[in-house]
């Protein structure tokens, strides 16, 4: 075979090298930290970012979202373009693809539109409790008078929303109505005391006037979230959710996975024959694990559940360990030669 | 019937539909078995990156880029200051956008720079994962052979550790292929893994067997129960 | 044949239930185990348990019961719950499961209630897998590192899961999947320094031999054994809870039973009709 010219070759092993480069560099974040001790990880600052780093790594992966999802739209799309042998699977697999798209978005935005709200009851709380640690801490803020207005004016005009838009038909008589109009009672008859709260520093009044507030607006806040949650349960984008997630998703996997539950039972038939004393031996094992696991075992003898025990915490587990044991240790090995590009062949495009 | 109901009972005679039709592959294959076959992967497929998004991108990346968490108080203050190092999230995403390189004739190998950059982290916390669960797991071998209780030696639990040790060295020593087994004794030892092997295979097929059949049993109840009430419930039978 | 053999299984599993037959499980000691584990967690205000629901269809039929028995043992102790997932098509059950729970024990105990936000969190899907538990159990605040629920609020909004800080505040693990390397992230990932957590684990009957190998060295504190394991769990309830309904669950486990009757029979005769087949060669 005549082989390639230098000038061919070299760019091919510079990517290579690069490929390699990246490979060691994404395991040596997480090798070091572990080896490291903690305080070394704290003192290099290390220890604060692992959170932020490690949420890093999995965008990474999670980019990745859109590969399965380009390939079944080309490969399906394409056999439906031309018309190919099986299109209207295609179409149907498609059909199935976008609708749960569409669907799942939808429920999303829906989510979205009642967390919104409901947080507008949890500023309630979180400003409250705000305005005391301010307070508390002396930082640079608004007056204290000028803050409780402010959260006054907010709470009542909350308040007077939710009183006109949801607290009015049938839905406010459920008991997650009921459960609401007593949460924005309680809000509003906590309301009046923030008048208790001085202009310059913070008295204990003025504090438990802030804080009975903070905890009525979480009630309150709960209980909205609660409340649009049930009211949303039966909206036609919630609806069409379960008949796609529940109705089909769910039932035709179980459904393929039940196939097996019968294939076995042909299997076992045709394939489960005793040939030497070591298939003896193994199906007699199958036998007792069968008989100790079922009610109809105990009719046959009260002992098969113990024999079925000691037969999985004795010899089993000892086998089923040093098998892992083993493939842990050639697992072990892999993962350093991956990480190493000692099994890179299939990074360099030249073939071997 | 209200509309929750109704929707609930399509959803089951829907499910249903859909595991007969899966069920008919026992007869044989046909059409119908392979349109709600790939109905299914449609909807498998069309779940996942949106609860990847939903879940993780949205909340965890997007959303304080875009300063979502920060909160507005109505006097004007707001919950913390906009943080700009969550910018540094376009990083990754930058990078991960590299996968899509694979569909590119010339910068295919681009995408084999960020799939190495996954596997080499992989790799390194493999090297974690085998000290976290294998340490434990060699602690836990060492069992005495001679078990010691109040009332003198527990002869039951001195055989079984006994059982358990000869059992996972036997075991262990037939998998020991670095060397031959051309020598006498390890010629003769080698081969007494294999019984022990078939008693574990026997409990795994055992414990098969209940895994498929549960599967088994959950559909047929389904059909049986859910779905035959739902159909007799539509019919106005009962 | 193959045929006769498919419609005798579906018949062994369909007559039992159409029948409405139910016998008492088999008595299984690593259920027993976990439960005496579950009932003796000692779990102060702020700690909590912390439950993956890490199956999809395929194994649903054998861990959502496990996920309901275990579910209703933390709600009845009053163990606040923080559910999560790795894996994607658990979407449904951390959903559905921890409300189905609820809405069962608010039925038989009239007054008291089990509201999400108080008995339990759903923290959604996580992708990421070692990743994300291993950045998990290195946070300082476990509730602040989970960031927002699955409606979208914050997890600290809740007053119960405000605080939980460092993931010493788990006082159990809850592991429910078939999947095994789902489950060998919780073993290999989640510990820290001296802190090694109570793991329980839900496994499918698959799985159960392997499982086996982490009871022995201490790693899992208790098991469920696929759907044999949860409706053995599921009687203990009953003996101390009288009014806890397992009728479906134990419906469930009979008709299994029959099912792997005639299995054993079809294995037996397999190899009668084998060595009738090989008598006849020989004799020509």
């Amino acid at each position: 075979m005549e082989r390639p010219a230098v000038s061919e070759r070299q760019p091919i092993d510079r990517r290579a090298q690069v490929i390699r480069a990246f490979t060691l560099l994404g395991g040596v974040y997480f090798f070091l930290y572990f080896i490291l001790p903690e305080t070394a990880a704290e003192s290099l600052g290390i220890k604060a970012r692992h959170e932020a780093i490690s949420n890093g790594f999995i965008v990474i992966g999670a980019m990745a979202v859109g590969l399965g999802l380009f390939n079944l739209v080309s490969a399906h799309g394409s056999r439906i373009a031309f018309a190919r042998k099986g299109w209207a699977y295609s179409l149907a697999l498609l059909v199935g693809l976008f609708s749960m798209l569409a669907v799942t978005a939808a429920q999303w935005r829906q989510s979205l539109g009642i967390t919104a709200e409901a947080r507008k009851a949890q500023i309630v709380g979180e400003f409250a409790q705000r305005i005391v640690q301010d307070a508390e801490s002396h930082a640079a803020a608004p007056a204290l008078a000028v803050r409780a207005a402010a959260l006054r004016a907010y709470a009542d005009g909350l308040l007077d929303q939710i009183g006109a838009t949801l607290l009015v038909g049938p839905p406010a008589e459920t008991p997650l109505g009921i459960e609401l109009r007593a949460a924005a009672a309680s809000l509003r008859g906590s309301l009046p005391r923030l008048e208790a709260v001085p202009g310059e520093s913070l008295s204990p009044e003025g504090k438990g006037a802030l804080t009975d507030v903070g905890r009525a607006g979480e009630l309150l806040s709960a209980a909205l979230g609660a409340f649009l949650r049930q009211e949303s349960s039966s909206t036609m984008v919630q609806q069409l959710y379960t008949l796609l997630y529940e109705g089909l998703f769910n039932q035709l996997g179980s459904a393929m996975f039940a196939l097996l539950g019968v294939y076995i039972a042909a299997a076992a038939f045709r394939a489960f024959r005793i040939r030497t004393v070591e298939s003896a031996l193994m199906m007699a094992a199958a036998l007792i694990v069968m008989l100790g696991q079922i009610s109809l075992g105990q009719l046959i003898s009260d002992e098969l559940p113990a024999m079925r025990q000691w037969l999985l915490e004795v010899p089993n587990s000892a086998a089923f360990r040093a098998i892992r044991l083993g493939a842990s240790v050639a697992a072990l090995m892999l993962a350093i030669r991956m990480w190493l590009s000692i099994e890179s062949g299939s990074f360099s495009s030249r073939k071997r | 019937m209200d509309s929750t109901t109704a929707w609930g009972s399509a959803s089951i005679l829907v499910g249903g539909l859909g595991t007969l039709a899966i069920f008919s592959f026992l007869i044989r294959e046909n059409p119908f078995y392979r349109f709600f076959e790939h109905l299914f992967i449609g909807i498998a497929a069309g779940l996942g990156p949106m609860l990847v998004i939903r879940d993780f991108l949205w909340p965890n990346v997007l959303e304080p880029i875009l300063g979502g968490n920060v909160t507005a108080f109505p006097d004007g203050t707001v919950s913390e200051p906009y943080q700009p190092l969550y910018l540094l999230y376009l990083v990754p995403m930058a990078f991960g956008c590299l996968y899509y390189c694979i569909y590119s004739r010339r910068y295919s190998w681009l995408a084999k720079v960020v799939i190495g950059f996954t596997l080499g982290a992989s790799g390194a916390l493999a090297i974690r994962g085998f000290f976290g669960e294998v340490i434990p797991q060699i602690v836990g071998s060492f069992k005495p052979l001679v078990v010691m209780g109040e009332g003198g030696i527990m002869i039951a639990d001195s055989i079984n550790n006994g059982i358990f040790v000869v059992t996972l060295l036997l075991v262990l020593n037939y998998f020991f292929f670095t060397f031959g087994r051309e020598g006498a004794i390890q010629g003769r030892i080698a081969p007494l893994g294999r019984p022990l092997l078939m008693v574990c295979f026997g409990a795994f097929f055992g414990s098969t067997v209940m895994a498929r059949l549960a599967l088994l049993v959950e559909r047929v109840q389904f059909i049986l129960v859910d779905w035959a009430g739902a159909l007799r419930s539509v019919l106005g039978l009962g | 044949m193959r045929r006769l053999i498919y419609l005798a299984m579906i018949l062994a599993v369909a007559v039992p239930l159409l029948l409405g037959a139910s016998r008492s499980p088999s008595r299984l000691v690593s259920a027993e185990r976990m439960y005496d584990v579950v009932d003796t967690l000692d779990a102060k205000p702020g700690e909590v348990a912390l439950v993956w629901l890490d199956f999809g269809p395929g194994t649903l039929a054998e861990n959502e019961p496990q996920a309901q028995v275990l579910l209703e043992h933390l709600f009845r102790r009053r163990i606040p719950v923080v559910l999560l997932s790795q894996y994607q098509q658990a979407e449904a059950a951390l959903q559905r499961i921890p409300k189905e729970v609820a809405e069962r024990l608010e039925a038989e105990l009239p007054g008291e209630r089990w509201s999400y936000g108080d008995a339990w969190v759903n923290g959604g899907f996580r992708p990421g897998q070692s990743i994300f538990i291993q950045a998990l159990v290195n946070a300082p605040d476990v509730s602040k590192f989970l960031g927002r629920d699955v409606n979208g609020m914050p997890i600290t909004h809740y007053p119960r899961f405000a605080a939980i800080g460092g993931v010493e505040h788990v006082k159990l693990v809850g592991e429910v999947t078939g999947l095994v390397g789902v489950f060998d992230n919780i073993i290999q990932f989640f510990q820290k320094g001296g802190y090694r957590p109570t793991v329980v684990h839900g496994c499918t009957s698959i799985t159960i031999p392997e499982a086996y190998i982490f009871l022995d060295s201490g790693q899992l504190k208790g098991l469920l054994e696929g759907i044999a394991g949860a409706a053995w769990y599921s009687e203990v309830l009953k003996r101390h809870y009288p009014k806890s309904d397992n009728s479906r669950l134990l419906a469930v486990n009979t008709a299994l039973s029959s099912a792997h009757v005639v299995l054993i029979g079809l294995i037996i005769l397999g190899n009668v009709v084998a060595l009738w087949q090989r008598a006849r060669r020989r004799d020509g």
